[in-house]
């Protein structure tokens, strides 16, 4: 049985992208996400673009049981993996007091706790005569506190702290963990919309996601930590990272001020 | 407008209406061409993109054609599952209404998107809606144009094609998208497409035709894409011709009493013109259709090419390919 890649969040336009590109390198995948219909119709597609073996199996990462269920039924599978790409994660927009309690605490379940239970699942199921590589996607949101999206931006850091220092740890029993750091990405037609809202900075910072998605995997295969993608991105994530969190919080609020502001207007 | 005229395209009292089925028949070309195949007298069979948009399509061509027989089928061709189905309610559409009979198929839907975008298969949208989507149309729908004695196949290709390249490594263009190269692509392989099928099928009963409609005035660079796309296109639109003008090449070849047999399969203004050489490299032609099929899963359907019917342009082309292919045919026969 050859090992493969698991791909979380695999039908959204990000997953797609890297189920895509791991089936163009000729990769087994294992691919999961809510939807058990439109995972089938992912797998069926990506079985005849790459002529690789794909296992689709569904679940709600966000529900702990339906993790169990999904890892006894990849243990029953015989899956083996080298790669763990953990792309599933989900971001309600608006104001903290907008958003109900149970939002609030889907996203830090799905960014955050999901992607822990998953990273740590996954672990016995590695390849032992291969390296294992981790890719969390963090966001740029994670490299300071953004006021209007306070929950989401601090779940992306955290994904950035845990896997630098987990890349770390574990560089010694041969798994590598890479955090993906992307600006926004127009991976279908809702986010083209929101990166066209943001004028010229959302153009210039927004890349093609199936180039990101490429890119990644050549960096990990590099043994890289953090990717930033795109030149707009790395100087947003630099100055980010020199700022004081307070002073970032500060520039961020007023630009959401200021597109508000903008929005009633034309409104 | 009666029960009967809205739910049978070809009721007893008509038989010899022609039934014609056009993809993209909400907007542009594709509903310009339905409106002169109607007022030819045709029975419709129209593609839409969603209900609502089957709903504006049926008042617009029933107000300009009030006895237009028409049947509309609403899905998004992009997903391979939903252009499956389609072809299934096409087919069973013919079958009640016209005895499995289709006397034209014009494939004139399609798609430009700014970033790269991958259907629910996980295939780039613009291959997937301009040139798999018709592949597997033609293929499912093939045998109702042979039943027809006089089908033609006609898919709206493009001028650009002669700018397109096929990056076979990348089909879907995922890892360096441009939307320009991924639009080009997609309409050589609208021609390559017609080549291949014309190298497979072509008969005195059945023959594709790919249509250059020139620069059209058409909202299609202004659907999925950027501010700064749609601002460019909505400068070049203007200096392009009305959609009516647009889809009479395809109306031409759709009415014409006999089918038009020129030198080429690529008609523009009225005259079988060249194509690109990339679009008649017989490997490219077969390359394409092999991956298509296996996009499709349509592996089969006519796989190796009858070179007992091979196409005239091709030949007039390959002239060293033809003279080897001929002696093999004798062989053969």
């Amino acid at each position: 049985m050859r090992s493969r890649v698991l791909v979380t969040g695999a039908v959204g336009g990000l997953g797609k992208a890297f189920a895509a590109e791991c089936a163009a390198r000729g990769w087994d995948l294992l691919v999961t996400d809510r939807d058990p219909d439109r995972l089938r119709e992912l797998a069926e597609g990506l079985r005849r673009m790459g002529g690789v073996e794909v296992l689709a199996l569904a679940a709600d990462l966000a529900c702990p049981a339906d993790r169990d269920r999904f890892w006894q039924e990849a243990e029953a599978e015989g899956v083996r993996l080298f790669m763990a790409i953990n792309v599933a994660g989900l971001d309600f927009e608006g104001p903290f007091g907008e958003r109900t309690c149970e939002e609030l605490c889907t996203i830090v379940r799905v960014n955050v706790e999901a992607t822990v239970a998953m990273t740590r699942a996954a672990l016995p199921f590695r390849d032992p005569m291969r390296t294992f590589r981790i890719i969390n996607v963090s966001s740029l949101a994670g490299f300071q506190p953004m006021p209007v999206k306070a929950t989401y931006a601090a779940s992306k850091r955290f994904l950035l702290d845990f896997s630098i220092a987990l890349d770390r740890e574990l560089r010694g029993s041969g798994v590598r963990v890479l955090a993906l750091c992307p600006a926004g990405l127009p991976s279908n037609a809702a986010l083209v919309r929101a990166i066209e809202a943001q004028g010229l900075a959302g153009r210039l910072t927004t890349l093609n996601v199936g180039t990101v998605a490429a890119r990644t995997l050549d960096r990990s295969l590099r043994g890289k930590t953090v990717y930033v993608p795109g030149l707009g991105g790395r100087l947003v994530g630099y100055m980010g990272r020199i700022a004081p969190p307070s002073l970032s919080a500060f520039l961020v609020g007023r630009r959401w001020q200021k597109a508000r502001a903008g929005r009633e207007l034309a409104s | 407008m009666n029960a009967m005229q809205e739910n049978e395209i070809n009721d007893r009292g008509d038989a010899f209406r022609p039934v014609a089925v056009v993809t993209g028949v909400g907007s542009g070309i594709g509903l310009a061409a339905a409106l002169g195949l109607a007022r030819a007298g045709y029975a419709l069979v129209g593609v839409v993109r969603n209900g609502k948009r089957a709903e504006e399509t049926r008042e617009r061509i029933l107000s300009d054609v009030p006895d237009a027989r028409l049947r509309l089928v609403a899905g998004d061709l992009g997903r391979q599952r939903e252009a499956d189905r389609i072809c299934d309610e096409i087919l069973s559409i013919l079958q009640d209404d016209c005895g499995g009979r289709l006397d034209r198929l014009l494939y004139a839907a399609g798609t430009v998107t700014s970033w790269y975008t991958a259907t629910e298969d996980d295939y780039e949208t613009q291959f997937a809606v301009n040139h798999l989507a018709a592949f597997r149309m033609g293929l499912r729908l093939r045998e109702a144009l042979s039943a027809s004695g006089d089908g033609r196949l006609l898919v709206v290709s493009s001028g650009s094609h002669y700018q397109g390249r096929m990056r076979w490594h990348d089909l879907m263009r995922r890892r360096r998208y441009h939307l320009l190269a991924a639009y080009m692509q997609s309409k050589l392989a609208n021609v390559l497409f017609v080549h291949g099928f014309n190298r497979r099928f072509a008969s005195d009963r059945l023959r594709a035709y790919a249509v250059d409609p020139g620069l059209v005035n058409t909202d299609i660079g202004a659907k999925s894409t950027s501010g700064l796309v749609r601002r460019l296109w909505d400068s070049r639109r203007r200096k392009g011709v009305s959609p009516e003008q647009g889809a009479a090449e395809a109306i031409r070849i759709c009415l014409a009493p006999a089918a038009p047999t020129g030198p080429y399969d690529y008609y523009k203004d009225g005259h079988p013109i060249r194509p690109s050489a990339a679009s008649l490299r017989p490997d490219a032609i077969d390359r394409l259709w092999t991956v298509s099929e296996r996009l499709c899963g349509l592996e089969g359907a006519g796989t190796a090419p009858d070179n007992g019917k091979a196409k005239r342009g091709i030949e007039a082309d390959k002239g060293i390919e033809a003279r080897r292919e001929r002696p093999c045919e004798a062989v053969c026969s």
